[in-house]
């Protein structure tokens, strides 16, 4: 036997009541008793039962209303209403169920078909009670969640002043992720993803997908390495059919280029701040999570981007955004925001209001998301600040190694977080760790380039030279069989802190390197990018005679 | 011509509701008693909606007491009225009072010694 229940009887026929009462007792559960409209909605309110019995005609107000203004008061909570009724006509029957009646009983009441009733409805009161409760859960629950997946899948560098993004959520999760982070060098990554579906489980994946993001561009990793991770992992974890579309940005700084990869997301846009013209970059690869780890191999195309030049990202939800007529927003009206824009500083806005006012009515069926970066100095807005969480510890302070790489491992290894993972060991250089990635990938990048390939920085100089420079680059990588790059880094206690000599040395011909020592402008050229920055963290820096071979000595001391 | 009362229905509410089911029986004749006249009161004064209500009152009542005749002639009442024709509807009226009184005396005889 089910619980009891708590019933109200709402008749104005005396001998009605009675009779339907005496079989709720019966029955086992408990009556409230009402003889018109006006007396079952204020017992209503004082008693909350859980099923109604009410009477159609009734003297004051009428059952019908009494209905109304009851599942009024109700809300969310199930109450259900039987009415009570020897009214034959259709129409009258029909105004039962319209104001909220769940069922009828018609005279003469019927002990067992009332019985049943009751037990049905009450039956399907408690399974409401109990979706209603672990809705309720559900809520409490996912909104502890987002507050977790936000801490990890929406933070990183997305307050700096060069980005700005908008995520509109279809639900309390949402389907899309933007992360950026600072590189050690003071460049930028920037992330886009747009998982399959939306909710819960397309955000779930997107917590893996953030932390290795966050933390290989911390320790120095490029946007190669990185994807190849990050596929790697979301292939092992996502269920078959779940799969991460995105766009990676990866900003040099310095160099003033801009490194994309692109998958399965709508053409991107990059817009150029003097011209006020823009380019679009196709998609070329597969979505993250889709191929093993052998057959993924990213294609990332590199640009020049001047400074102000911004890049436009978006989901597809942008695109597919569709009015009250089932027409797509598309992307010409998108491009046509970008033709049309009087100020490059608006397009943002613009596109977000002419979605907005695109869908309208009809409501958005996907998740939004825009993200966009501008190339700017870093100077402007520093270098990263990476906080030692490691409480007073000291580290490793008498060290050293010699790191030779040779042939294939100069075309296809980058070593340098490897390296800077064992220079950051040492807490008082930790917080150094930007200006040291920044030294290094400088000296590292010009032993490779103009020491073991022999490439002429001067190339670079131009727009065109510059295409050229880095296809000629990867040309003369893929041939690479000898020379080498020795990295030898010796680290000495002293009384206050520490000292660091770090080597960089190639099998090149050596190179003018007084020139290069003494050149001042950081940007003259692209090439030469940090050298005031190397000559500010040092305390010497010297080259051999051939110009082949470069020391930096650093010394720190505790604070 | 169907028979006064359905035995079997009030068998049921006697074995349902024991001792209160005099009172159910003392609650309804009370009940006609109090109607039936004002039944004939709302024909004279062409109270249509009185007369209504006043029927459809009596014949739920009577349906669920087993009442059989009684509680059509009042639904025939009921019918009448709502279609507005006032034909022989006074007639109706005084042969349901005639039934009133002989199943008052009937129930009383059967229940209420």
């Amino acid at each position: 036997m089910s619980q009891a229940l708590n019933i109200l009887i709402a008749d104005d026929n005396e001998t009605d009541r009675m009779i339907l009462k005496g079989i709720v007792q019966k029955e086992g559960h408990n009556v409230i008793l009402a003889e018109n409209g006006e007396e079952a909605v204020r017992q209503y309110q004082q008693h909350r039962p859980d099923l109604i019995l009410l009477d159609v005609l009734m003297p004051i107000m009428n059952g019908h209303q009494a209905a109304r203004e009851i599942k009024a008061l109700a809300g969310e909570d199930l109450v259900p209403i039987i009415f009570l009724t020897s009214l034959q006509d259709a129409s009258s029957l029909a105004t039962c169920l319209e104001v909220g009646g769940d069922d009828f009983l018609s005279k003469p009441y019927n002990r067992v078909i009332l019985k049943a009733k009751i037990m049905a409805f009450g039956r399907m009161r408690m399974m409401h009670e109990k979706i209603q409760e672990h809705n309720r859960q559900m809520l409490i629950e996912q909104q502890v969640a987002k507050t977790i997946f936000d801490n990890v899948a929406h933070s990183g560098c997305l307050e700096l002043d060069n980005i700005r993004f908008s995520l509109s959520p279809l639900s309390v999760f949402n389907g899309d992720t933007v992360i950026a982070e600072r590189k050690p060098d003071g460049g930028i990554h920037l992330f886009l993803g747009d998982f399959t579906g939306h909710g819960l489980p397309a955000a779930i994946g997107a917590m893996p997908l953030a932390e290795i993001f966050y933390g290989m561009t911390a320790k120095g990793f490029c946007a190669d390495e990185i994807l190849r991770e990050i596929n790697s992992r979301l292939r092992n974890i996502l269920p078959v059919g779940v799969f991460c579309c995105g766009c990676f940005a990866e900003l040099d700084l310095y160099e003033k280029t801009i490194k994309i990869w692109q998958d399965g997301l709508p053409d991107i846009v990059m817009y150029r701040a003097n011209t006020k013209q823009f380019e679009t970059i196709k998609s070329s690869n597969l979505p993250l999570g889709v191929l093993g780890q052998q057959q993924f191999s990213p294609t990332i195309i590199e640009l020049p981007m001047e400074n102000g030049d911004e890049l436009f990202v978006w989901s597809d939800g942008i695109i597919e955004s569709r009015n009250e007529h089932d027409e797509m927003f598309g992307e010409e009206r998108l491009l046509h925001i970008f033709s049309q824009a009087k100020d490059q500083n608006e397009i943002f806005n613009s596109i977000l209001d002419e979605v907005d006012s695109f869908v309208s009515v009809a409501g958005a069926d996907d998740d939004l998301t825009l993200a966009t970066v501008k190339m700017i100095d870093v100077d402007t807005i520093g270098l990263p600040d990476f906080e030692s969480n490691r409480g007073s510890l000291v580290g490793p302070l008498d060290w050293d190694f010699d790191y030779c790489l040779r042939g294939q491992s100069l075309r296809d290894f980058n070593p340098l977080p490897v390296v800077l993972n064992v220079l950051t060991e040492v807490e008082g250089l930790r917080s150094l760790s930007g200006q040291l990635y920044t030294m290094m990938a400088e000296l590292y990048s010009n032993a490779l380039e103009h020491g073991v390939l022999g490439l002429e920085s001067q190339l670079k100089a131009s727009t065109e030279g510059f295409a050229s420079y880095y296809m000629e680059r990867d040309a003369r990588l893929a041939n690479l069989t000898d020379g080498f790059v020795r990295i030898r880094v010796k680290h000495t206690p002293s009384n206050t802190g520490g000292e660091l000599v770090l080597q960089m040395e190639d099998s090149g011909q050596g190179f003018d390197y007084q020139r290069y020592i003494t050149k001042e402008a950081p940007t003259e050229g692209y090439s030469g990018r940090g050298i005031p920055l190397i000559r500010g963290i040092c305390h010497e820096f010297s080259f051999n005679e051939i110009g082949n071979k470069v020391t930096a000595k650093l010394l720190w001391s505790q604070s | 011509m169907a028979s006064t009362f359905d035995i079997n229905v009030l068998n049921e509410l006697q074995e349902l509701l024991e001792d209160d089911f005099y009172t159910l029986i003392e609650t309804y004749l009370r009940d006609v008693r109090n109607k039936v006249p004002q039944l004939k009161q709302f024909v004279q004064a062409e109270d249509i909606d009185a007369l209504v209500e006043t029927a459809h009152s009596l014949k739920g009542a009577s349906i669920n007491l087993g009442v059989t005749q009684f509680s059509e002639q009042c639904r025939d009442i009921e019918m009448q009225a709502r279609s507005k024709s006032h034909v022989e509807i006074s007639q109706m009226v005084e042969q349901a009072s005639l039934q009133a009184s002989d199943l008052t005396k009937e129930l009383s005889s059967l229940y209420l010694k």
